[in-house]
């Protein structure tokens, strides 16, 4: 599945480019909060990050019933964009390093 | 796809008191305006402060957004509020955020749960724990009309 490439209004700071690493993924994180509704955030799945309603409402309950969903995975600054944007949103998002380079 | 205008109407009785309470945190600016802090772990350390920044001056323009949509005369008087579809991306990200501003620094005494079902024995909150709550789930009714609105496919 394609993904949309995140959008954000305001000028997002800038930064000096990350030398390369190893190639292992970055992985984007949603964490669970008991307050933003499961609509919503089925809402901001499709808006930010492309998913069909199925994939979104399946990571949305993941985040509800586990605590937490890998929602992306790949490139250093893509996964930044997507946690960035994601937190605009008033998500809990956060991006880590795939322990098993997956 | 083209959206129309979305008008809100509360019974005005409960305007004044709700807006008196949720203006003055829809108006915080700088850190005040950030509703939660963001997991920057990861992120490199130089670049912290811009992101977290950055993640406040979003949540700021939006809140300040839904303070210039309900702060109005007719609102006031008749309970109607007006906005258009390019508010409705703006109004949903900080009614979540003034939510999330209600439950961690007016509602922190009552469960997850209760808020969950909105199982609340009103007559033993005091008078602003009263209004956060109605507050709260005024907030959570308005987001689920504005999605209605936007993604009318979804369950």
């Amino acid at each position: 599945m394609s993904v949309a490439a995140p959008k954000t209004k305001r000028k997002t700071a800038t930064r000096k480019k990350a030398a390369p690493k190893a190639s292992s993924p970055w992985l984007v994180v949603v964490h669970n909060d008991p307050v933003n509704l499961m609509s919503y955030v089925v809402l901001v799945f499709k808006k930010v990050l492309g998913f069909t309603e199925a994939k979104a409402r399946k990571h949305m309950l993941e985040v509800h019933r586990k605590g937490r969903s890998v929602v992306w995975s790949g490139e250093r600054e893509r996964a930044e964009a997507y946690a960035h944007t994601l937190q605009t949103w008033q998500l809990s998002a956060q991006i880590e390093r795939s322990s098993d380079g997956t | 796809m083209e959206h129309k205008r979305l008008e809100l109407k509360l019974p005005a009785p409960v305007v004044g008191p709700l807006l008196e309470f949720l203006l003055p945190l829809a108006r915080e600016t700088g850190d005040a305006a950030l509703a939660f802090e963001p997991n920057l772990d990861a992120i490199e350390e130089d670049f912290r402060g811009d992101w977290r920044a950055d993640i406040a001056g979003h949540a700021m323009e939006d809140q300040l957004r839904f303070a210039a949509i309900f702060d109005t005369v007719e609102f006031r008087k008749d309970g109607v509020a007006e906005f258009g579809p390019e508010d409705c991306e703006p109004l949903l990200r900080a009614a979540a955020a003034l939510r999330l501003k209600l439950r961690t620094r007016k509602l922190n005494a009552i469960a997850d749960s209760a808020l969950e079902t909105g199982e609340i024995d009103f007559a033993r909150l005091n008078k602003e724990e009263q209004l956060a709550v109605t507050a709260y789930m005024l907030l959570a009714s308005l987001q689920e009309i504005v999605i209605r609105h936007l993604d009318p496919s979804g369950e």
